[in-house]
């Protein structure tokens, strides 16, 4: 017994021991105070909304960089200064592996935000009853319209491109995924749209920004009618624009009132989906404000007089020459009198409006042979800006029509690179010559030289995989232009 | 819940102890005398002690010597003790009156010596019977009293023990590494253990000012030389495994001093200090930097520069104001003084003794607005209740108070920062005035200070004796820790011991810096800036340990321990910052109308850790023969996430004695000699918490329209885990010559297994841009010998030396293929490129090779191999050589050359050459030490072979590129066509010479005469007539000499705490000249 007692120590520390080891898992979680944990996070309908705004953000994000590639290869508008040094190189098709600017990460951190929602908002659904499934379909219908904006972009700059559909959460994820064919991509962006269709909103937000800022059922609709059209799916893209049409919902906005597209933006008539800014909200002003309108004086990015000049008459409305700065991102007033200041950088940067599915439709209507119907079209949107239109008959002219009305149409608002391209490319690079031209023009003679041996290969219209990608990722393949 | 379960454990193993015994009580009386002269004794203690050694009850003798004493039991012992003579134990045996004559003893009251069979730090094995490779570093006699810091007295002493000072400041960091660099973002100072409690003064990573930390305020070990008893080095990781993770950096093991029986011992010992700072590098006057800057601007544009601030013109109205020689840097610098007092009161009884200390240390530093103030208290009492159970405690408390220069360097301004006191001084224009004149030439007392000069804002190039004078930052820090040990032998051969401790870490630091320092106005928004900042840790760490030694006869040592330990830190950060305050008299942050909100100007943050181990070792030993010991820690860690938690690192050590065979006996000269080996692994946890969790944030910066954006800010790490060091030790001890010689050899290969990456690129498909994660190896090996002869002992002369010599040899041995670490754009001027690749070491550089200067534009061109120029397609000239960067600039004569390693006619980054390494391949230190009668004379050297430094100084004060001054070699500059020269031209702005090349980098190699110290001991004769047991006068002289070829100030770089830093000479408070005078007295 006496011995029993003496060691009553060992048999405690023994026991403590033993019961150490199997709570000390509680010991041993410690949750940081100073931040928002996972397990915390996913539990309320507000948390779905917190990231949606987040994905919505990180679209944002990547809208600046979608204008200047939509604009820097094409024809014009030139990109120069210290600021743009970067985007000038890209511009002149002097293109490396090391260009700050070869970066596609804005776009992934859209696309990986996406996943994330979709991967989330189940759980919540299930521990939140006032989440219901019609509001869940929505949030998922808005992210598959992000994520599969972001891969358009994509594949019209990269061509071939990882195809990541799983949300990155933990280092057990595979983050090192090879390059998918731009087919592959294609047929996903498609599969994406028309499930998103079925689950967005259809006129939830009629009246309100959000009808605007966020995607519905009609925006995924004029997103897919022009997937489709890259896809040379003409047909397929002539009906989507159809039904964005007769929905009724939208027209143009008429000759006096047209500038409100820009300023302020979210035209009730002819806004499909816009990107917004909101001056009074902390970090949400629009930055193009200061990066590209030149601002006393420093240079930045200005419209190529000559190339314009060969579309754009005098009298059209949309020129804006002469004003000493991009107007649609700078002016209050169609008339180029009064500018916006700088506590009114609420511009908003236009994904779609009414016009482009009226040029998408005329450029569909021609590839399946419906002449008359694209002239009507194409005529829509001169006449708003106050010009005759001669209709043509012959298909070529037709195409060089609709390339043109986009360019006066569409100008700076990074489109014009992609219709180029388009064109180009329309049955196995039939056209290539289209960017031969522009690139040859578009460089001094010295360059030329070097130019014209490179340009005949369709592969450099595409950008180069930034070289710390290729790095990080063994299992990326540069683009074989850049690899020589 | 845990911790009180522990604590609860922890008191009944305490109360335990006592159990009561019943048995038949008596009264005994009687009389204490002195046995020689027969007085009474006074207040003698009387006890009844139990068969434990346990006191029962006691009294004390009254003032003649008489006591009344009840026993409760007669079967106990009595004892009699009293200070100054033998203790008596007996047994009542029946009687009630019991007279005791007591003896006076005769050992002198002083510490016993016990050599022989010494205890290491670890209590359980002896220092003999080691297999492990510790050094150690006894203090009694003269190291302690000649060194003024803990860190000064180990530099150099310890093998493969690196200590290099960050600065010469007061109170600045220092960089230990034991054994190499080990980790590449992991933590690589070693773990500091003080009475065998970890001791952590890092401030936690996360925290605004972490980084440079290091810098300014590094973990200095907050205990006066004077109070240690002994150090010990563990380098290996069989001997670090019981200290668990933050020891595989090796640990650093302090033993203070305890009481000792014996009656009160003062001691109180004095040093005084003067320290003069080296020559600087000698600056340009006002004329010679006239003519440089006009030189500089002409090479450019061809055309006369002018600037009334260097035109010496008397009739412009500031004449006065701009035509001074002044010699910046020496404005900065002073002679410094420093003062500690440290005095001591220890002593003690059979039951419990004491040790209580008090220093103050006085420290100024050589660049004015520097010094330091420190105070140090410390307790510590031994209580022993029973010869079973006995308890310890250890109450320390430190206070610091520390003055700098406002420190620029914390991210307030991006151009700002590196903007030091002393960097400012050596670019200062030297034509202009310290303090402000008028046009009659007289002085003020005002500090010259326009707002912008020639040389830009006054932000960049302040008057640096204002700034210095003016901009304040002080530091104060309080450091309280109490330890609480008890250890109670369960049996005989069992025996538990439990210790807790609190550490408390307070810290503020407040700055200000007024507009008269940098010459702005009021409204500017860093003007009268205010910054406070608060960082506040305390740490609970917990230690039981159970030991059993069973008894298995002679020839058999048995030894098992079990130890269960567990640590707990929470530290919290705020700071707050304002501006604009009405009066350089309110030095606080409370104008709130002026709350800087930009980034790093204010925050709060908390964070927490813990951490849980259990060791378990056993050895055996076989006739002092063989031995061998194996262990194992298992550990988890809060950093870590559930899957990958916990880390199991196995050790084992064993040794053979060749000296304890028998046919070995005969070789008398040999006392010991052993031949050791140890193996095992130790973790390495990533500096941060909480870095496992997937966590989100919100903002308006992620916000879209009314939509408050949320985002996860970073991968969910769950595969993060242990960064495992992997090390074999063998080595060999040899003790000979009647313990005359000692010798101690050693090899050693330590890998780092599962390397931890920090911010490791991934990626951007994934959405993000980094994460950490573990991957890739790295080795360290080298050898240590140490050895120690005393040549010659006798009374009145004896004379020994030491010598310690070790290399380190550091590689990278395998990374992931998906990982780049390059710095360094090679295009730019001052850049060296940093590129960690596997088979190099850590710390390798690359950059150009320099050839000296084009001495004609015709010399400036390109040539191939065999040195024939080289022509351009149907040109006649020979092609240029030009810089291959966007510019494409175009050498000239008069600029720097550099090797076109490619023959490409292009210098660009395939001209890059691999320059050197900031590992030093050998290092070391040795002294002797000479005692002839009361005088003794200690010398020692310490050396540190074969590490590159970037003599950044040298590059700063010779780029001739801007309107920084610039050093008198540039006297040698290439002025027209045809000089020969190796200095090239000035150019403003243009040109590239002073590309990342081998012009800058020199070999740090150096050997320091560190202390020259002679101490004379006063006869023990004329201490007893002054009534004293010992009086030591002393006088030591540091950093007398150091031989280099190095042409900076200092060759003793300290190694960059982050991998992607270079080892670059800044031109920081370099390591003064000091002289020490002191006095030692024990009475």
């Amino acid at each position: 017994m006496k011995k029993l007692i003496t060691n009553i120590p060992v048999i405690i520390t023994a026991l403590l021991m033993i019961a150490a080891v199997t709570s000390c898992e509680d010991y041993l979680t410690v949750a940081p105070e100073n931040d928002l944990i996972k397990e915390k996070f996913w539990t309320k309908r507000e948390d779905v909304y917190g990231a949606l705004g987040a994905t919505y953000d990180a679209l944002r994000e990547a809208s600046l960089q979608s204008l200047i590639f939509g604009e820097v290869r094409a024809d014009l508008v030139n990109f120069t200064g210290a600021v743009f040094a970067d985007y000038a190189k890209i511009g002149a098709s002097n293109i490396s592996p090391t260009n700050d600017k070869v970066n596609w990460k804005a776009y992934y951190a859209a696309i990986n935000l996406a996943n994330t929602l979709m991967y989330y908002d189940d759980e919540v659904f299930k521990k939140d009853q006032t989440f219901t499934k019609e509001m869940m379909d929505a949030v998922e219908a808005e992210a598959l319209f992000i994520r599969a904006l972001s891969y358009f972009y994509l594949v019209r700059l990269w061509k071939d491109v990882p195809l990541v559909l799983e949300a990155s959460i933990s280092d057990t994820t595979d983050l090192y995924k090879p390059k998918s064919p731009e087919n592959v991509v294609i047929q996903q962006i498609i599969a994406d749209l028309l499930k998103a269709k079925e689950m967005a909103y259809t006129t939830e937000y009629k009246g309100t920004a959000y009808f605007y800022g966020r995607a519905n059922k009609y925006s995924i609709t004029a997103l897919l009618a022009d997937v489709y059209l890259w896809n040379e799916q003409y047909q397929k893209s002539y009906d989507a624009c159809e039904e964005i049409i007769n929905s009724g919902l939208y027209s143009l906005e008429d000759n006096e009132t047209w500038f409100n597209i820009y300023y302020p933006g979210n035209s009730a008539k002819e806004s499909i989906i816009e990107i917004q800014y909101n001056d009074a909200l902390d970090n949400q002003e629009n930055p193009l404000y200061n990066n590209l309108i030149p601002i006393s004086g420093s240079t930045g990015c200005e419209i190529d007089a000559k190339n314009v000049n060969l579309i754009l008459e005098k009298e059209d409305l949309r020129n804006f020459m002469g004003k000493g700065a991009i107007w649609k991102y700078r002016g209050k007033d169609a008339l180029g009198l009064v500018s916006r200041t700088s506590t009114e950088r609420d511009g908003h940067w236009i994904i779609y409006r009414f016009a482009d599915i009226l040029l998408i439709k005329a450029e569909a209507a021609i590839e399946l042979g419906k002449f008359d119907e694209a002239n009507t079209l194409i005529r829509e949107t001169l006449l708003r800006a106050g010009m005759p239109y001669e209709e043509v008959y012959d298909k070529e002219l037709l195409r060089q029509e609709i390339l043109d009305e986009k360019g006066r149409e569409f100008m700076l608002e990074g489109k014009r690179w992609f219709d180029l391209l388009r064109a180009a490319k329309r049955n196995k690079f039939q056209k290539k010559q289209i960017i031969i031209d522009m690139i040859l023009s578009g460089a001094d003679i010295k360059q030329q030289a070097i130019l014209k041996t490179k340009v005949y290969d369709t592969l450099s219209y595409y950008l180069p995989i930034a070289e710390h990608e290729l790095i990080y990722n063994q299992n990326l393949v540069q683009n074989p232009y850049y690899d020589r | 819940m845990k911790k009180i379960l522990l604590l609860t454990g922890f008191l009944i193993c305490l109360f335990s102890g006592i159990n009561k015994a019943q048995g038949q009580s008596a009264i005994i009386k009687g009389k204490i005398t002195d046995a020689t002269t027969n007085e009474s004794l006074m207040a003698v203690n009387i006890v009844e002690v139990d068969k434990n050694g346990r006191f029962v009850s006691g009294i004390t003798s009254d003032i003649n010597g008489n006591y009344v004493l009840k026993i409760s039991d007669v079967k106990n012992q009595v004892q009699v003790s009293f200070i100054g003579y033998k203790k008596q134990i007996f047994s009542i045996e029946g009687r009630t009156t019991i007279d005791i004559k007591l003896e006076t003893e005769s050992i002198a009251m002083q510490d016993v010596v016990v050599t022989g069979t010494k205890v290491g730090n670890d209590g359980i094995v002896n220092v003999r019977d080691r297999a492990t490779a510790v050094t150690r570093l006894e203090l009694k006699g003269m190291e302690s009293v000649m060194s003024t810091s803990v860190e000064d007295m180990l530099q150099g002493r310890l093998g493969n023990v690196d200590i290099s000072s960050v600065s010469g400041d007061p109170g600045a960091g220092l960089n230990i590494r034991i054994r190499g660099t080990a980790s590449l973002n992991a933590r690589n100072q070693p773990l500091i253990v003080i009475n065998g409690i970890p001791y952590d003064a890092n401030i936690e990573d996360g925290f605004d000012f972490a980084s440079a930390d290091i810098e300014k305020f590094g973990s200095l070990i907050d205990v006066s030389p004077e109070d240690i008893e002994s150090i010990e080095v563990l380098k290996d990781a069989a001997s670090t495994a019981q200290w668990g993770s933050r020891a595989s950096n090796g640990v650093l093991m302090i033993k203070t001093k305890r009481g000792t029986k014996s009656k009160p011992i003062f001691e109180y010992t004095f040093k005084s200090t003067v320290a003069y700072e080296p020559d600087p590098i000698p600056m340009l006057d006002g004329a010679g930097y006239a003519r440089l800057i006009t030189e500089e601007h002409f090479n450019v544009n061809r055309n006369e520069f002018y600037s009334q601030e260097i035109a010496f013109d008397p009739e412009w109205e500031e004449y006065n104001n701009y035509s001074q020689n002044t010699n910046w840097v020496k404005e900065i610098t002073q002679v410094a003084f420093t003062q500690q007092h440290d005095f001591s009161v220890r002593g003690g009884g059979d039951k419990s003794r004491y040790n209580m200390s008090v220093g103050f240390f006085d420290e100024g530093g050589t660049t004015i607005g520097n010094n330091l103030q420190k105070l140090n208290l410390r307790t510590s009492l031994d209580y022993d209740l029973s010869s079973k159970l006995q308890f310890k405690t250890d109450i320390m408390y430190t206070r610091y108070n520390q003055d700098n220069t406002y420190d620029v360097d914390d991210g307030e301004y991006g151009a700002w920062t590196g903007k030091s006191v002393r960097s400012v001084a050596y670019r200062k224009m030297p034509n202009l005035s310290v303090y402000e004149r008028d046009t009659l030439n007289n002085v003020y007392d005002t500090y010259f200070t326009p707002s912008s000069t020639l040389q830009g804002t006054a932000r960049d190039s302040y008057n640096p004796v204002a700034f210095a004078n003016l901009a304040t930052q002080n530091r104060i820090k309080d450091n309280a820790r109490a330890l609480f040990n008890a250890r109670y032998a369960i049996t005989p051969q069992l025996t538990w011991d439990g210790t807790v401790t609190l550490d408390i870490f307070d810290q503020k630091i407040s700055k200000f810096l007024p507009y008269k320092a940098i010459g702005y106005d009021y409204s500017n928004d860093i003007t009268n800036k205010a910054v406070n900042e608060f960082y506040k840790k305390s740490t609970i760490f917990t230690m039981n340990k159970l030991i059993y030694r069973p008894d298995f006869g002679q020839d058999h040592d048995v030894f098992f321990l079990g130890q269960v330990d567990t640590e707990e830190s929470r530290s919290r950060w705020y700071k707050v910052t304002s501006s604009n305050s009405a009066s350089p008299y309110i030095k606080e942050p409370v104008n709130d109308k002026h709350f800087v909100s930009g980034s790093g100007d204010y925050g709060s943050s908390f964070t927490e850790y813990r951490s849980l181990g259990f060791y378990l070792t056993g050895s055996y030993k076989w006739r002092d023969k063989y031995s061998i010991m194996l262990g194992a820690k298992y550990e988890g860690n809060s950093k870590f996430s559930k899957e990958s938690r916990w880390g199991l690192f196995p050790t084992l050590a064993a040794f053979w004695r060749l000296s304890g065979e028998e046919f070995m006996k005969s070789a008398t000269f040999i006392d010991d000699l052993k031949f050791r080996f140890s193996w095992g692994q130790s973790g390495n946890t990533p500096e941060g918490n909480y870095l496992y969790y997937n966590t989100y944030r919100a903002g308006s910066s992620y916000s879209y329209m009314d939509m408050q954006g949320v985002q996860p800010s970073g991968i969910e790490l769950t595969s993060l885990r242990w960064e495992t060091i992997d090390q074999i030790n063998p080595g060999i001890s040899f003790i000979g010559l009647q313990n005359r010689l000692t010798i101690e050899l050693d090899y050693y290969r330590k890998k780092t297994l599962d390397l931890y990456l920090k911010d490791s690129g991934i990626p951007d498909h994934s959405g993000f841009s980094s994460i950490n994660r573990n991957d890739g190896e790295m080795e360290n090996r080298g050898y240590e010998a140490m050895i120690d002869y005393t040549i010659v002992r006798k009374k009145d002369f004896s004379l020994s030396v030491n010598l310690n010599v070790s290399s380190n040899e550091n590689r990278v041995l395998k990374l992931p293929d998906n990982y780049s670490l390059e710095y360094g754009n090679m295009l730019e001027n001052g850049n060296y490129k940093i590129s960690i690749i596997p088979g190099q070491p850590l710390g390798g550089f690359f950059g150009y090779e320099y050839l000296g200067v084009y001495s004609t534009d015709a010399d400036a061109i390109v040539r191939d191999k065999d040195g024939n120029p080289v022509y351009g397609l149907g040109s006649e000239a020979p092609l240029s050589m030009i810089m291959g960067g966007p510019s494409g600039y175009v050498f000239e004569g008069g600029d720097a050359k550099y090797k076109d390693q490619n023959y490409d006619g292009k210098i660009d980054e395939l001209d890059l050459v691999y320059l050197g390494d900031l590992n030093p391949k050998l290092m070391g230190g040795t002294g002797f030490r000479v005692q002839y009668k009361s005088f003794i004379l200690n010398t020692f050297f310490y050396f540190k072979v074969g590490q590159e430094i970037i003599n950044q100084t040298r590059m700063d004060t010779e780029k001739m590129y801007n309107y920084d001054n610039q050093s008198q070699a540039t006297n040698w500059r290439w002025r027209r066509e045809g000089d020969v020269t190796d200095m090239p031209r000035a150019l403003y702005n243009t040109g590239y010479n002073w590309l990342g090349s081998d012009r800058f980098v020199e070999d740090g190699s150096h050997i320091r005469l560190k202390t020259v110290s002679l101490t004379y001991q006063v006869k023990p004769s004329v201490c007893q007539r002054l009534k004293l047991s010992e009086l030591k006068f002393f006088a030591t002289g540091y950093n007398l000499y150091t031989w280099t070829k190095y042409s900076g100030q200092d060759p003793d770089v300290a190694p960059p705490s982050k991998p992607d830093s270079l080892p670059k000479d800044n031109s920081k408070t370099p390591p003064s000249q000091k002289f020490m005078f002191g006095v030692n007295i024990i009475f």
